[in-house]
């Protein structure tokens, strides 16, 4: 056989199948039932092999945690503003993250008059949004750092899975309340110690020496707010350094804390 | 006595982004008619933690193959850190530093098992489960190591005796560990028993594998490793 006659063999026989292929009529699928939802599970059940039935079904997280001062002063010259423009477009930037590696929770403790959980801790994802912060009454911030405590030391909330939960503290004025003995007992209980911890003195009336003790984190000094601007860039660098951790080799490790060099075309009042 | 013996470490979606090395690794190997195994987690921020997790599993075998019958596992440790710190040289301890567990059974059944860090070490023996990793204190990679120095009270020991068929101990890495169910650690022993019993040895270590590059957990990121020794005869 020659090779012309090879190649018009290999033509007719495979452009003879296409053309009978074409010209059959379509047959129609055997009746397959339909999947319902349960016997969906089952299938699924039956497909997944043993082990991953005990892999836990929930992503690690990594806890952030923000103590919020919202006494009285907070109310002048714009600070609780700032702080709730701030805080939504952390929660905003955390959400729209796509390079995760750890699922960011979001907590909000809020103390000024009582101290409330304002949003519990929670997968920022699922943050449809919270209400506004409104600045009243003292400075109650021993029985924010108890509840912080309460909070840090509770294995079903925060499981041992975690990465490294990040504590922010803010405030603007003196603690109003026996804030010692239970700032004692956040730096020594034993899972509430480990975490990282930040903090913004807001205005020249910020307790400093006690935000300086509160910050653990080397990178991270003691931020100082003298503005409104400064809040928002604080809170700029915190959502840098928590993304930069989840999509890092290790989140447990703190990142650098680069607060953002202030915006020279916006005018802003210091806080007086 | 019979057993099956099998293991897989694959390098995680994290380390494969990055491209860098499996930072754990494992070592499994025949002894006399019973098995040596180790598996150790080289930590993440540490420059050279690859290194100093290879070395850390071939000092175990090297020192368990070495130990006669009965071995004082617990007075062994120093020896075994010693020979870890030799073995990393010219590396620093604190650049190689890495978790280890490891564990030795006889031919006739006698296991000995340590454990330095984060992992997960589970024995059955005569029908009994037991966990012998501590619960963890604080969070998730926040560790004890082998580093310079040899802390005895970190260290877990255990020991028993294969006595029946299923008895078996597991190594596993905190990829792997930190996602498990915790209140459902036997059963996914007895699941890990049922599957490697019906496949050989190279085959159990393909399905291992599988079964650890494909983890369930979302947004799983670490290098898993897993070693698991059972007896099968009666």
């Amino acid at each position: 056989m020659g090779f012309a006659k090879y190649q018009e063999d290999i033509v007719s026989r495979y452009v003879g199948d296409f053309a009978m292929r074409t010209t059959h009529r379509q047959i129609a699928p055997p009746n397959v039932p339909q999947p319902t939802k349960t016997n969906q599970s089952d299938q699924r059940k039956k497909k997944m092999s043993s082990l991953k039935k005990f892999a836990v079904a929930a992503p690690r997280p990594l806890p952030v945690i923000v103590l919020a001062d919202v006494s009285g002063s907070m109310s002048e010259n714009g600070k609780i503003e700032a702080l709730n423009t701030a805080m939504k477009e952390m929660v905003s930037t955390f959400s729209k993250e796509s390079r995760l590696r750890a699922e960011i929770q979001v907590g909000l403790i809020t103390f000024g008059g009582k101290v409330q959980m304002h949003l519990p801790l929670v997968a920022v994802h699922s943050v449809a949004g919270f209400a506004d912060l409104k600045a009243e009454g003292v400075t109650p911030m021993g029985a924010a750092f108890d509840l912080t405590r309460q909070l840090l030391e509770d294995k079903d909330r925060i499981p041992s899975r975690a990465y490294r939960p990040v504590l922010i503290l803010l405030s603007d004025g003196q603690p109003t309340d026996d804030w010692e003995a239970s700032f004692n007992a956040l730096c020594e209980s034993e899972r509430a110690q480990k975490a990282t911890r930040l903090a913004m003195a807001i205005g020249p009336d910020a307790d400093e020496a006690m935000l300086r003790d509160f910050a653990n984190d080397a990178e991270a000094p003691i931020f100082k707010a003298h503005n409104a601007r400064d809040i928002h860039r604080f809170f700029r660098a915190v959502t840098m350094s928590v993304t930069t951790r989840t999509a890092s080799q290790n989140p447990d490790l703190p990142s650098a804390f680069a607060v953002p060099p202030p915006d020279d075309d916006a005018l802003d009042l210091d806080f007086q | 006595m019979r057993f099956i013996a099998c293991g897989a470490s694959v390098i995680g979606p994290r380390h494969l982004d990055q491209r860098e090395p499996n930072q754990d690794a494992m070592g499994l190997a025949g002894w006399r008619g019973g098995w040596i195994a180790s598996v150790a987690d080289g930590l993440g921020s540490r420059a050279k933690s690859d290194v100093g997790s290879r070395r850390a599993c071939q000092v175990a075998r090297r020192t368990l193959r070495a130990a006669r019958e009965n071995p004082d596992l617990p007075a062994m440790l120093p020896s075994i850190h010693e020979r870890w710190l030799e073995a990393i040289a010219p590396t620093t301890p604190r650049d190689a530093a890495t978790t280890m567990l490891l564990a030795r059974v006889t031919d006739q059944g006698d296991v000995h098992a340590a454990q330095l860090g984060d992992g997960l070490l589970l024995m059955r023996c005569a029908g009994k489960f037991r966990r012998i990793t501590p619960e963890r204190s604080g969070y998730s990679n926040q560790t004890w190591a082998l580093e310079s120095v040899h802390f005895p009270e970190k260290w877990s020991a255990a020991e028993g005796k294969f006595s029946q068929p299923a008895d078996g101990v597991v190594l596993l890495t905190d990829g792997v560990a930190d996602d498990l169910e915790p209140d459902q650690l036997a059963e996914f022993m007895d699941a890990l028993y049922q599957d490697l019993r019906t496949r050989n040895r190279r085959r159990g270590r393909r399905w291992l594998q599988s079964e650890l590059e494909c983890w369930a957990t979302p947004m799983h990121s670490d290098d898993k490793t897993l070693v698991a020794i059972f007896r099968t005869s009666k």
